[in-house]
Formats: C-alpha cells, structure tokens, sequence
C-alpha cells in the first residue's frame, strides 16, 4: 500500500518535472518560499530597524537592492514581507478552498434546491467587484490582518465551489459511489473518503492558482492603506511606501512589484502544470 | 426572444435586489454600534443619542432596511454626506463621468491588444511568436495592475515629463481653445487607460487563444480545407466568427475585476472618479458615500451583465432559452 503511494507521488513529481512550464513554476515557487523561510539566515539586516545615514541608497554593493527612507535594506525587506504576503495569502487560500470545496461538493451531491440556492449565491458574489466591497469593510471598522483574510477568503470561494460542484457531480454517478451508499455508509465518510480523494486533483490546481491572485489581492489592499499596515513589511506595503518614494528612490517600487510577479508567474504556471497533469483531457 | 428578456430582467433585478440586501447585512451585522463607528468617540452622550435619533438607528432591523431601500428606490435618495454635507447623488454624479471614460476607453484599448495577439498566437501554434506574445501575456497577467501604473508614472511624468502624473486637466485648462482642450484631456487619460488595459488585454487574450486553438481543430476547418478554401478565409471567416462571439460574454464577467483595477489606478493618478471618492470616504469614515458607490458600482456591474448575456444572445442564436444558469 505505501510502496504504491510512493510510486504514484514519484511518478507526479515526474510529470511535474518533465513539463517545461510547470518546472519553471515549481521551481520559483520554492525559491521564494525557501527566501521566505530562510529569511534571517540569507541577510544581515533587519527588516524593521532604521538607519537614516542609509536613507535613499541605490542598489549596490552594500545594499543589493539599495534602501528605503528610513535606510532599511530593501532586499531584507522584500524577503521578509514574503513571509507576511505568502503566509496570508496561503491562510486564505486555505480557508476559502475548504469553504469552497464544501459548498461544492453539497451543491454537487444533493442537486436540486441546495445545488440552485449554491449556485445563486456563487453567481451573486461573482458579481461583486472585490475592492469596493471591501472598502465597505474598512470604512466600517478598520482593518486588521484578520479582517483582511477572513474578506479575501469570504470573496474568493466561488471558482472552487464550481469546479467541486462540477466533478462532484460527474464523480456520484461512478460505481464506487453507489455501492458506497448500498452499503449504507454516513454522508460523512462517502465524502471524505469516497469524494473528495476522486476531485482533489482539479481542485489542488485549481488553489494553486487561487494563491496567485491572492498575492494580487493583498497587495492591492496593502498598497491602498487598508490590508497590513505599515511598519510591517509586507509586499503591499512595500509598494505603498515605494509609491510616495517614487522621485527619489525609484528601485522601491520596481522590486518591490517585480518580486511579487515573479511569485505570480511561479504559482500559475505551476497551477497550470497541475491542471494538464490532472486532467489529462486539456493535454491534447 | 422577448420571452427571454423578461426572463433575463427579472433574474436581473432579484440579483439587485439581493446584492444591496447583503451590503446592507454585512453592514448591520458588524459588531459595534453603528453610529458609534463613523463619530468621534469622545462625542458626547447626548450627541450620540441625537445622531442616533437623526438616523434612525435605534429603530427595529426590519424597519430600518425598508425604509432604507424605500428611499433609494421611490426618492433615490442616498443621503447626505458626512464630511462634505452634500447629497450623495450630487458627489456620484460628478465622479462617475471620469470614471466610465476611463473604464470603456480601457475595455476597448484592451480589447485591441488583446484580440489580435491571441488571433496570432493561437494560428502560429508553437512558433517564437507564439512564445512571445505567450510570455508577454503571461507577464501581464501575473503583475499587480496598479504597480505598472507606478512603473508607467515614474518613466512618462518623472524620469522624462512626456505625461502629466496626476488629475484629469491641466491647471490652466479653463484658458485653453478646444483642440487645446482636447489634447490636454487625452494626454492626461493614455497614462491611466494603458494601465488598466495592459493586465485586462491579457485576460482576452487567454480566452481567444485556447478558443482560436479549439476551433482551428475541429472538423469543420478539416472540411473546409479538404474543399480547398485557402487558409486566410478560412482563418478570417469560419474560425474568427466562432472565436470572437465569447468575448461579449466574457466582457461581462470581467466587469467587476476591471472595476476594482479602475479603483486603483484612480488612486495613483489622483484622478477624480467613482474610486478615489470612495477610498476617501472609507478613509474619513463617510459611510453614506461608501454604501452609495458600492451600491451604484454593482447595479453598474449586473447592468453590464445583463447587456453581455443581451448581446451574446443577439449574435448567436445557438444559445437556447433557459440555458443561461447552467452555462455560468
């Protein structure tokens, strides 16, 4: 049984490995997750302690990506910000995907009144631009971290609701399926055994490039003055500051976005990688 | 057909009906007392119970949102602002113009990147062009609209003042003869339009290409090219018209993602639209503005909808009736 699971877990690194795109995304992906991790082994400086004789310095030897303002290395600051910028990001991720995956799968499952009720909701929330909404947010009680994940993940469920709802629904009709109700098994156990192994392929891609656009997202919201704020490094808040440094340290901003699109880049084409391995229909 | 469009309204409006229900939940169901968000804590007690009697917060739930959507609905009344003391309409009907300007300029500056670089892509399969162009749109899908904005502004106003950085007229507009005024008008709108239609032409340009690639597979072009019909027509005529009629919809579906891009962007170019007037409503806590913009950008967004699934079903007659719920 193990030895099985390792050969399948090997024979899907393969295919990874062997898509030029998907190896490409892999690999930046883990380098800037490494970066992340490693973030105090990898500089000297601190994110967050100034040294104003350092204000404003281009990128160069000292500073590989030069300083901010208040003379703190920039580089430091980006690998650190990683650490916010992916870590909310994958927490909301995370919580939207369950969200997501639970509402599709007892859309998918029980059909007629929960499946349109599901779809009305998913239809209604497609609807709302993400920033305006959560200007409301903000302008009613301010915002905080937890604010900020628990709205990026309260709008970002749909695509996920849909793709579960969808294989769910092909998933039902199989055999296995059946006889596992024949059988007599709790709704519980048919859906986490019998289910969701089956759409766990569609749905992993799927996440993979819902982080992407949650990197976006928080960036967005940390750039306005509404997601992190400020002392915190963050990518958002990076390019906040970077935006009113823009005359005398333009370097702030560029890397500061250019991190975050190689971050991107990485998780869709690592998204799309997983997408051709799971289904292998769209290969052709 | 007509059958479909009353159909299609009345979807449309129990979708308004239900979007501005949830704004006003998400609203009434935040912890802490209303008014006590928007005033100064210090205020005194009588000032809060005064404000709140004004308002009418000490009314039931219930009460409050009919009232709440009976005034927008018979008077279309938002209310007044509490920092300028306007009414809301006024403040939002100066605002929207730049901002519908700037977002139809941007869908069709988009819409003309976007178009043909997925046409080319998707014919010449595999070749170095289609890994440009591929990898050009990959880089603009993946970046963070606003930050090409900053990149844009720092090399067109800073680094070699071609472009203005900032507001939608010169200083001295008001003195200038109308050409004069019209280029002013222009040069100060390419900046924020090529922003936002950078990221949204990639968009496009994803869904024409994998669309163009299905369509150029598929049996009819087999036929069509068995018959002898040279590889233009076939491109220009039978591929393009199935590859194209999509679009429509999936510039309604875009609709809210290219409006939170035009919040942004009016942010860093501190033009006076719908976007900058809510960011500092939420800002000064001038909560009536905020709810009003939120409420007029969803009816923008459904409206845009409506239209999309309107003109989809003009162009092609396939779609059947009744089908529109389960193609979503």
């Amino acid at each position: 049984m193990n030895q099985d699971k390792l050969k399948i877990l090997s024979e899907f690194f393969k295919k990874l490995w062997f898509n030029k795109s998907s190896r490409t995304g892999f690999i930046l992906v883990l380098l800037v997750g490494l970066c992340a991790l490693f973030a105090p082994f990898i500089t000297d400086y601190q994110p967050n302690v100034q040294n104003l004789n350092q204000s404003l310095q281009p990128p160069g030897k000292e500073h590989l990506l030069g300083t901010d303002f208040f003379g703190r290395d920039l580089f430091t600051r980006i690998i650190y910000g990683a650490r916010i910028s992916l870590g909310i990001s994958l927490f909301a991720t995370f919580l939207s995907t369950i969200l997501g995956v639970g509402i599709g799968i007892i859309a998918g499952y029980f059909g007629k009144i929960y499946d349109k009720i599901a779809m009305r909701i998913i239809n209604l929330l497609l609807g709302f631009p993400k920033l305006p909404v959560f200007l409301i947010f903000a302008g009613l009680g301010g915002t905080s971290v937890k604010t900020l994940i628990l709205f990026m993940s309260l709008f970002s469920w749909m695509e996920l609701a849909r793709i579960s709802r969808a294989e769910t629904m092909s998933v039902k009709t199989r055999p296995y399926i059946k006889s596992a109700i024949a059988l007599g098994l709790r709704k519980r156990t048919i859906f986490l055994k019998y289910i969701i192994p089956n759409i766990i392929g569609p749905i992993i891609a799927s996440a993979t490039l819902l982080i992407s656009s949650m990197i976006l997202l928080e960036a967005a919201l940390s750039f306005l003055g509404f997601g992190v704020q400020t002392p915190i490094a963050s990518w958002g808040t990076i390019l906040y500051q970077g935006k009113s440094e823009l005359v005398n340290g333009w370097w702030i901003s560029f890397f500061g976005g250019i991190v975050i699109v190689i971050t991107v880049i990485g998780f869709n084409l690592l998204g799309d990688g997983l997408r051709i391995i799971f289904e292998p229909k769209s290969k052709s | 057909m007509y059958k479909y469009f009353i159909k299609k309204l009345l979807y449309t409006i129990s979708v308004f009906f239900a979007g501005i229900s949830l704004i006003f939940i998400i609203i009434h169901l935040y912890p802490g007392n209303p008014n006590m968000l928007f005033l100064n804590p210090e205020a005194g007690v009588e000032i809060q119970q005064r404000i709140t009697e004004k308002f009418g917060l000490n009314q039931p739930i219930v009460f409050q949102y009919f009232k709440w959507l009976y005034r927008i609905i018979i008077h279309w009344d938002f209310g007044h602002s509490f920092s300028t003391g306007k009414p809301v309409l006024e403040l939002m009907g100066t605002s929207f113009l730049p901002s519908f300007v700037i977002t139809v300029l941007a869908t069709i500056l988009a819409l003309c990147i976007g178009i043909p670089a997925g046409v080319l892509s998707g014919k010449f399969r595999n070749s170095l062009l289609d890994r440009i162009i591929t990898s050009i749109m990959l880089f603009f899908y993946s970046m963070p609209g606003f930050w090409i904005g900053i990149m844009l502004l720092w090399f067109f106003s800073i680094k070699t003042n071609l472009l203005p950085s900032s507001n939608l007229t010169s200083l001295f507009h008001h003195q200038m003869t109308f050409p004069e005024q019209i280029i002013d008008y222009i040069k100060h709108l390419i900046l924020p339009v090529v922003t936002i239609a950078l990221p949204f032409s990639s968009i496009f340009f994803k869904h024409v290409k994998s669309k163009l690639v299905d369509i150029l597979n598929s049996d009819f072009i087999l036929a069509a090219k068995s018959r002898g019909i040279s590889e233009n027509k076939i491109l220009c005529v039978y591929a393009l018209q199935n590859t194209l009629l999509p679009v429509i919809t999936i510039l309604g579906t875009t609709l809210p993602v290219l409006l939170s891009g035009v919040v942004l962007i009016e942010v860093i170019f501190s033009i006076p639209g719908m976007g900058r007037l809510m960011v500092n409503a939420t800002m000064a806590r001038d909560y009536p503005v905020v709810l009003a913009s939120a409420i007029l950008t969803f009816s923008f967004v459904i409206l845009g909808n409506l239209v999309a699934d309107l003109c989809y079903k003009f162009a092609d007659p396939r779609i059947r009736m009744g089908q529109e719920n389960e193609s979503r």
